[in-house]
């Protein structure tokens, strides 16, 4: 049982399609995530991250449809796995907190009904028995009065009180990795910051792998070892988080990171990226940013860029970035 | 080719030559290709027994009112396709006539629903919030939970039965879906940035109802009037079935089921073949109705 | 949430009234000697002699003005007091009470049989959209609909009662009786619970919080069950009260084919025994308790939905 050196999730070329769709939404996707590390999964929304999640869980909307690619956890070819392995799967060793906790719960079912679920699918506790666990993990998730609260429904809670209820549920099938979706973008900029060190701290205690999937930069830096950018459905840069967050390489990330800081230009306007990265996936040949890219024309390349895209290549510390402008053997500011 | 409706090719069309004019069974294959099966078995029925009610009197091999005692009850021959009923009269001219009454009484009800009910829904959904649009929702919460069957029973057993008290009595009830339809897709219709934009630009309010709201409503509107269609035909025959409707010795379907019941043993066919043409008609509009409905929902507008 | 139930509360109020005063005006506008008829609703025995009608005329009121005479006639009908058959000679108020029993028990078999058949079957059809378990739900649905209950029930007593001998062919006797009646008259409210399951179903199958319960491991049969079916369940439940409303009365066919005392065959027979306080008292009770339970249903609505329950509903 010498599985511990590899990593848990690895996820090779993923493609992942929808009907009607005339490319796919996820390209040739791959990413591994190391046990009990945090990998952050950064870009702008429609760029493929939360369907990346869903892949990963195998509930991608109706219609939608993992059209290629292998995704392998901790041994196990996740594609191939039947209906009854993948439920087992979900909840006992992967789970998932998504951006609207409030949705996420059952408005007609009570809160400690649904953090119960998993006990009781995964791990054969009784009724008793479950709710007397669910108290415990109320409180775990800094929950006060949890007798109270475990008997509430979801239009009882605020935002950020049902987002604990979630890690609760998340926390109670005792996974090996949690993906969170945003899990914070939709709450109150102060609990955001409650939210996160929660998260945090479990992750910390439990040894958990953690996919956590955000456009905020400060989160990444708070949180991950890891950083992997995405971009109209595929990986443009990835790379330990330090590296990335200080020496971004991809013009992409570079603007991305401007963007986040809010610093003005030289005529005193805030940055912003020019142009939408909503059609970019139906380039059908050269880089998929090279339409909003300041790179491409600076460094006189763009016709480079038109033409062909460019392959992830790593430099020596394992930060990969996928752009002409980078040369392999220049040197990284790390 | 298909030609947009946008002002470019409004502007493009003048110049082109006119279409040709399709013959009438050309158009209505144009119309029923690639829709579901059975939507298309529903038109072709319900023409079909539109055709047939109207040239009933003309293509019935018999009187359907004449009777012969000697031949009563007699099994479907040559002479009597379907056989004859307990007073001798032939089976299968009644049945040919049998459902001028009710389909007549079934669409004019209809049809008086559908405007009532629009025109309430549409001014409701308009002025949503109002007086007017509480006060009729109010009351039709309360008037769409009264049975309809019993409202013509009472008026009938007032007034006696007939045309007008049938129609009238279905209508009282009968609008209120139709109104409750309107008014909600009046609402989804207020949202939209063409009426925003007309508002803005001081268009009057009939004129958006008329030109913007009714045109964008009608099509759920409509298939929503078929499915009623099939539970009127339904509900007309119950009340002839009971006397209340039509009064022999016209045929009725219905009436014919309720006279057949004694010699149902005897001749099961008496009591299939009205039965059988009333649930055909009520399955054909109910099938087109459904196929609209599909339709309206999906937005799909299919050929022209 | 509040003014909305005391706004209804006051057209239903209304409604009622108007009802009532319809019922009254029964006697004259359907012809014949109105107070003759409403005399013959009051007294047991009327005498013929006119000298005593006369004096009854004045005994009860009947020269006063017609608004008056409503009054009087609705506190005594409020009061329970709806006069006396013309063809039994019995209180209508009674008549009505046993009449309402069994219409009662006929329609909640039927919407019983109804409602175990559709909710399952209305969520098969929607965990598959445009498969075979949903298309063969919406031709049965569509078939149900269009049958005419005055043709299927003969049928019905043709085959299970006089070729079969399994069923008795009419009267209210034993739970045997109720078999055929209460499973024809479910056909149509099936086909519509079926309608309403699906289509809400569909609904709920797409909301975020049956993905994230997904996401605990539980199975698609273990989410339906869970977290499904009560959501997608709580339309049903409008359309169930809707359906006991109308079934009351709106299974007369049913009720006179298989000569069942209920409420339907009851209003049926006061229309063609010329029964006039029949008539009114079976159209006002009727109309009231159709109106009544619609409201209460509504509020039940509310009391299933805890978040429309705290004006959380958005």
């Amino acid at each position: 049982m010498n599985k511990t050196n590899e990593p848990l999730l690895v996820i090779e070329d993923l493609t992942v399609a929808f009907p009607g769709q005339p490319t796919p939404v996820i390209d040739g996707l791959s990413l591994t995530l190391n046990r009990g590390e945090v990998l952050a999964l950064v870009g702008e929304s429609g760029s493929g991250k939360s369907m990346t999640a869903l892949s990963l869980m195998r509930l991608l909307p109706a219609g939608g449809e993992i059209t290629g690619g292998r995704i392998r956890f901790d041994g196990e070819d996740v594609l191939s796995l039947s209906d009854r392995q993948m439920n087992r799967m979900r909840g006992g060793r992967m789970a998932m907190l998504f951006q609207q906790p409030q949705a996420m719960l059952d408005p007609t079912s009570r809160v400690n009904a649904q953090i119960a679920e998993p006990l009781r699918v995964h791990r054969g506790f009784g009724r008793r028995a479950a709710m007397e666990r669910v108290l415990d993990l109320l409180r775990e998730v800094g929950i006060a009065d949890p007798a109270v609260r475990a008997r509430c429904f979801s239009h009882e809670l605020s935002g950020g009180m049902a987002q604990r209820v979630m890690i609760a549920a998340a926390l109670s099938g005792d996974p090996q990795m949690l993906i969170a979706d945003e899990p914070t973008t939709a709450l109150d900029v102060t609990v955001q910051a409650q939210i996160l060190r929660l998260i945090d701290e479990q992750r910390r205690k439990r040894d958990l792998a953690t996919l956590l999937i955000t456009h905020d930069l400060a989160v990444v830096s708070a949180l991950a070892d890891r950083v992997a950018v995405m971009y109209a459905g595929r990986i443009v840069e990835e790379g330990p988080a330090k590296a990335v967050l200080e020496s971004p390489q991809h013009p992409y990330t570079q603007a991305l990171m401007r963007c986040s800081l809010l610093v003005p230009d030289q005529s005193g306007q805030l940055l912003s990226i020019p142009g939408s990265g909503t059609h970019a996936r139906e380039l059908t040949c050269g880089c998929r940013f090279h339409p909003r890219c300041s790179a491409a024309s600076q460094h006189g390349i763009a016709s480079r860029c038109m033409r062909s895209e460019p392959a992830l290549k790593p430099d020596a510390d394992g930060h990969e970035t996928r752009c002409w402008a980078v040369e392999p053997e220049k040197e990284s500011a790390a | 080719m298909r030609i947009d409706n946008t002002s470019q090719s409004v502007a493009a069309s003048s110049l082109l030559p006119m279409r040709p004019r399709h013959l009438a069974a050309q158009r209505l294959w144009r119309f029923l290709r690639g829709r579901h099966w059975t939507f298309r078995t529903g038109v072709v029925i319900l023409v079909a027994l539109v055709i047939t009610l109207i040239l009933a009197p003309w293509i019935a091999p018999h009187d359907p009112a004449v009777q012969n005692l000697i031949a009563r009850l007699s099994p479907p021959s040559a002479e009597h396709w379907l056989g004859t009923d307990h007073l001798g009269r032939d089976l299968f001219s009644r049945l040919l006539v049998g459902g001028r009454f009710t389909v007549t009484i079934a669409m004019v009800t209809v049809l008086l629903s559908f405007a009532i009910g629009t025109l309430i829904g549409v001014v409701a959904g308009r002025v949503v919030g109002g007086v007017f649009d509480e006060v009729t929702m109010r009351i039709i919460d309360v008037l769409i939970s009264i049975p309809d069957v019993v409202v013509a029973i009472f008026l009938v057993a007032i007034f006696g039965p007939g045309y007008a008290t049938l129609i009238a009595s279905l209508t009282v009830i009968g609008w209120t879906p139709f109104a409750r339809l309107a008014r909600g897709l009046t609402l989804a219709i207020n949202a939209q940035g063409y009426i925003r934009a007309a508002e803005v630009l001081g268009c009057s309010r009939s004129f958006i109802v008329l030109r913007h709201v009714i045109p964008n409503i009608i099509r759920p509107i409509a298939a929503v009037s078929f499915l009623r269609f099939g539970h009127k035909l339904i509900t007309v025959g119950a009340l002839s079935f009971l006397g209340l409707g039509v009064q022999p010795p016209a045929a009725d379907w219905a009436l014919m089921l309720a006279d057949a019941q004694p010699y149902v043993e005897r001749l099961p066919i008496l009591m299939i073949a009205p039965g059988l043409a009333i649930f055909v008609a009520a399955l054909s509009v109910t099938w087109i109705g459904h196929g609209l409905e599909i339709e309206a929902r999906d937005g799909d507008s299919g050929d022209e | 949430m509040w003014t909305r139930l005391l706004q209804r509360l006051l057209i239903l109020g209304l409604m009622l009234l108007g009802v009532s005063l319809l019922a009254f005006l029964v006697p004259y506008v359907s012809g014949g000697d109105p107070v003759r008829t409403i005399l013959m609703s009051r007294v047991r025995d009327l005498d013929v002699d006119p000298a005593a009608v006369e004096a009854m005329r004045i005994h009860l009121g009947l020269d006063r003005p017609l608004a008056v005479q409503y009054g009087a006639w609705l506190w005594q009908a409020l009061q329970g007091d709806l006069g006396y058959s013309f063809a039994s000679g019995r209180p209508v108020a009674s008549e009505i009470g046993h009449a309402l029993g069994v219409s009662i028990t006929l329609a909640l078999t039927a919407l019983g049989i109804a409602a175990a058949v559709a909710i399952p079957l209305g969520t098969l059809a929607a965990t598959r959209p445009g498969g075979t378990v949903d298309s063969a739900t919406t031709l049965m649905v569509q078939t149900f609909v269009a049958t005419p209950e005055y043709w299927l029930a003969p049928m019905g007593i043709l085959v299970f009662a006089l070729h079969l001998g399994w069923l008795p062919s009419a009267g209210w006797t034993s739970w045997t009786a109720l078999v055929l009646p209460a499973t024809v008259l479910s056909l149509r409210p099936m086909a519509y619970f079926t309608q309403v399951t699906r289509a809400a179903m569909m609904d709920v199958l797409q909301a975020p919080y049956i993905t994230a319960a997904r996401s605990r491991g539980l199975s698609m049969r273990q989410t339906v069950m869970r977290h499904g079916l009560r959501n997608g369940s709580l339309p049903v439940v409008t359309f169930f009260a809707l359906w006991l409303a109308g079934l009351l009365g709106g299974s007369v066919v049913i009720e006179v084919i298989f000569a069942i005392p209920g409420m339907g065959r009851l209003l049926y027979e006061a229309v063609i025994n010329r029964d006039v306080p029949m008539l009114q008292g079976g159209f006002v009770s009727i109309v009231a308790l159709s109106i009544l339970i619609n409201t209460i249903a509504d509020m039940l609505y509310v009391a299933l939905n805890p978040a429309v329950r705290s004006g959380h509903a958005h």
